[in-house]
């Protein structure tokens, strides 16, 4: 189990994710969601123990998270919302680093890399530095470098950014055979349409409070709209942002 | 150290060499071997040049041994210029980076497996570039030292050996362990954010003192046998003369004095060692630990900057075109907030500062003499100076601010690179050398008074704004944007006759300044001349501003992914 119990977390005096809680069983996949700003990634942060926070605390099979971070580090694997790699590294060299410093068995690494990059569809140059790499394909191994070592929980911060459509429609089923092999999956994205289909709890986030706890199906009927699209607006979205696009061509027409 | 430490140590050992200024995919085995080149050819050459020095028979054991103190201080002194230098290039390495952090965050290590990993790296890096530097050096000058006498042993060359390399190697060590206390203490005392402030203006500093104490390196040594002969109270607080108290204490050679001066260079560099390790754990603690984990983007500086490219005044003055202004105002911002441009000015600088120094000794000296004036040698120091920084900024345009940014120059380009060199070479002036004018300008005032010294500074700006042209004659790489290819933009052979050219130029100009500074008619013909100068070269920039020419791109075969991102 993951729990989460009233996670706060200010930045100079202002807080940015207060009163954040959850629980998190094998199989479940927490659809993550909130605009711009809203403390997401602040809260993966603190859930993966590399920002402090100002108050609460995360458990791990009940234990605080914070007693031994990499004796729980160990069981996790993250896909940062930044691919922030090493450039001049090839894929296969970051992956091996990743691997060593997880302390996996080389020929077990060495299998499994190899295998990763097949199965994600790397082209031949993956031994070249990464500075020479799509955001797709880093995004690639950011995945296989949270995967590799099969972790019990996976947290993914906006898996998709990059993705070409054939490996976003990957990833969905991946991230539903994560969840039916007993992972716990926390999944941070701006993909509605995505968390929809693979979440198995929705979670809302706004000006870090959360507005909307529960599965799609019982948000939609709380809010009485038929896609978690239109729940999201309803929620979370001030003002019309028909409105709100017109000004801006407003602006970029408009002398002085 | 476990498998975890030995990968990370390689890892930082490896991204020390990564840099990214430099092109990717470029061969950097073509940079480091000019690296390893400059850093072995001193070790190698100056036991031979100093053979000369040496093969001399009738000297006695003790002529030899005074005369080759100034050349152990030489290689002490190299030493410590060697690991300082190295040292500056590695400071932002001295704390956890924060690509470090978000890579490294998540993985299963403890604070402490990095904190021995960055450390075992960089002494290894500082070990291996002093070692480097000393080339063959002790085994070369402890020959070349007894080439000459017939009362040598071999257990006395074997110590002289171990004297060079100990005082050398701990040498370097302390420099290194220097900068790793002042980072480790600025890190802990004074936070995150105001660190960074603190450390780039330090590590300017820090470049413009080792390119200054290169370039005084003969002035330092040639005083050594008269101060081991009547010792001041300071020498024994100058680090140099400790570590050749190692030397000559590891050698044999060593009395009391040179012992004392020996212990004091081992319990500072071990003191040092002690407060470098504490602030490098409790640092990396305070960072790793997720108390300075966010790193949020430091308040941006430069306020005072932003007033003045706002000025509609300065705007007004004549920057020239959009594209000249909008150069001008890029140059300023890359300048003062980019921290290897800032190095690279700094450090030209400090050679600069060098140079004004010895102009200035030399001056003091030849006014002793019947007839000697020292009037000359202080009007040079602006220029000097003011060449130095014009020089720095025009190395520092050629290296890139952002490589992959760099598609914004290739996007936008109008096909007139010369209105954004315009914009540099105002930045050079405005940012640059006005600065340096100003705070020249008391130095002058109290030799030659106000009048005079206005006078001189007026000729200054105009004396800058020529060789400011003259340094970007021909120049069609787009400022600040290009990558770098290692070995591509080496020593050239028309730089020396730059040097000398611009030497000639000052000596000529600060002639002709001290005869005019007698008269007022002389005063108002430098003004006036001044003023006809700078008018033509403000005209001539304009027209070549106005000129078509498109700008050069350096960056190798694979520009169109690395320019755009887009081919992939």
């Amino acid at each position: 189990m993951l729990e989460a119990q009233s996670l706060l977390k200010r930045y100079q005096g202002v807080p940015v994710v207060q009163s954040v809680g959850f629980t998190l069983g094998p199989g479940d996949v927490l659809g993550y969601l909130g605009p711009n700003g809203s403390g997401k990634s602040t809260t993966v942060q603190m859930v993966l123990g590399l920002v402090t926070p100002d108050g609460g605390r995360v458990l791990y099979r009940g234990v605080d998270t914070t007693a031994d971070p990499p004796a729980f580090r160990a069981v996790v694997g993250y896909v940062p919302e930044e691919a922030h790699l090493y450039p001049f590294l090839s894929g296969r060299e970051y992956l091996e680093l990743v691997g060593r410093l997880r302390l996996m068995p080389e020929a077990q690494l060495q299998a499994r890399v190899g295998r990763f990059l097949g199965l994600l569809d790397f082209p031949s140059d993956v031994d070249v530095p990464m500075h020479a790499y799509s955001k797709g394909m880093r995004q690639k191994i950011l995945i296989i470098a949270a995967l590799m070592h099969n972790p019990d929980v996976v947290v993914l911060d906006e898996p998709m950014a990059g993705l070409d459509a054939v490996s976003a429609i990957m990833l969905r089923h991946l991230i539903q055979m994560l969840a039916k092999a007993g992972k716990i999956v926390f999944y941070s994205s701006h993909e509605l349409d995505a968390v929809e289909r693979v979440a198995t709890r929705v979670l809302v986030l706004d000006h870090g409070r959360i507005v909307a706890d529960g599965t799609v199906e019982r948000l939609k009927d709380l809010v009485r709209e038929p896609s978690l699209e239109q729940v999201f607006a309803r929620l979370v979205v001030h003002g019309d942002p028909a409105e709100r696009a017109s000004r801006i061509i407003d602006a970029m027409v408009t002398r002085g | 150290m476990g498998t975890q430490g030995r990968e990370l140590r390689r890892h930082f050992l490896r991204e020390y060499l990564e840099s990214d200024l430099v092109a990717p995919g470029v061969d950097q085995h073509a940079g480091a071997a000019i690296v390893l080149g400059a850093l072995l050819t001193p070790g190698i050459l100056l036991p031979l040049l100093l053979s000369f020095k040496y093969g001399v028979p009738w000297w006695s054991a003790i002529e030899r041994e005074g005369a080759s103190w100034e050349d152990k201080l030489l290689f002490v002194l190299l030493a410590m210029i060697a690991s300082g230098f190295v040292s500056l290039a590695a400071w932002d390495a001295l704390q956890p980076a924060r690509r470090d952090r978000l890579v490294l965050g998540p993985l299963p290590l403890r604070p402490g497996v990095i904190v021995r990993a960055q450390v075992a790296s960089l002494a290894a890096l500082v070990l291996a570039v002093n070692v480097a530097s000393m080339g063959a050096g002790p085994v070369l000058f402890a020959l070349v030292m007894v080439s000459g006498s017939s009362t040598a042993t071999w257990s006395g060359v074997a110590r002289t050996m171990a004297g060079h390399a100990a005082a050398c190697l701990m040498a370097g060590a302390w420099v290194f362990l220097c900068a790793v206390s002042t980072n480790a203490v600025l890190f802990n005392v004074l936070g995150a954010a105001s660190f960074r402030r603190a450390g780039s203006v330090l590590r300017v500093i820090g470049a413009a003192g080792l390119a200054g104490l290169f370039l005084s390196l003969p002035l330092l040594i040639g005083r050594v046998e008269a101060l081991v002969a009547a010792p001041p109270w300071w020498a024994a607080w100058a680090p140099p003369l400790w570590f050749l108290g190692v030397w000559e204490y590891v050698a044999g050679h060593g009395d009391a004095w040179w012992t004392r001066l020996a212990w004091r260079g081992v319990w500072s560099t071990s003191t040092l060692a002690v407060v470098a390790l504490c602030g490098l754990v409790l640092g990396y603690a305070r960072r790793l630990g997720g108390q300075n984990t966010v790193s949020r983007p430091a308040a941006a500086g430069g306020q005072g900057i932003r007033r003045l490219l706002r000025s509609r005044v300065l705007i007004g003055s004549g920057i020239g075109t959009a594209g000249a202004r909008a150069c001008f105002a890029f140059s300023l911002q890359t300048l003062t907030r980019s921290a290897p441009h800032r190095l690279i000015v700094g450090a030209i600088l400090g050679a600069g500062l060098a140079c004004a120094a010895l102009v200035l000794a030399q001056g003091a000296r030849g006014a002793t003499a019947p007839r000697g004036d020292d009037g000359p040698a202080i009007l040079a120091v602006q220029h000097i100076l003011t060449l130095s920084i014009a020089v720095g900024i025009r190395i520092a345009a050629a290296f890139p601010a952002e490589l992959p940014a760099s598609w914004v120059f290739s996007f936008l380009s109008t096909g007139r690179v010369n209105e954004w060199i315009l914009g540099v070479k105002r930045a050079a002036s405005w940012a640059g050398v006005l600065p340096v004018i100003l705070l020249t300008w008391p130095l002058t005032a109290v030799r030659f008074g106000v009048a005079a010294a206005t006078i001189h500074a007026i000729v200054g700006f105009v004396a800058s704004a020529c060789w400011i042209g003259v340094l970007f004659i021909g120049v069609t790489k787009a400022p600040f944007s290009s990558t770098l290819e290692a070995g591509r933009g080496g020593p050239k052979a028309r730089w020396a006759l730059y040097f000398v050219a611009f030497l000639s130029f000052i000596y000529v100009l600060v002639r002709v300044e001290a005869a005019a500074m007698g008269s007022t008619s002389g005063r108002l013909a430098l003004a006036a001349g001044s003023a006809v100068v700078y008018a033509a070269i403000r005209g001539l920039e304009r027209i070549m501003a106005r000129t078509p020419r498109p700008p050069r791109f350096d960056d190798g075969d694979d520009w169109d992914f690395q320019s755009l991102d887009l081919s992939r």
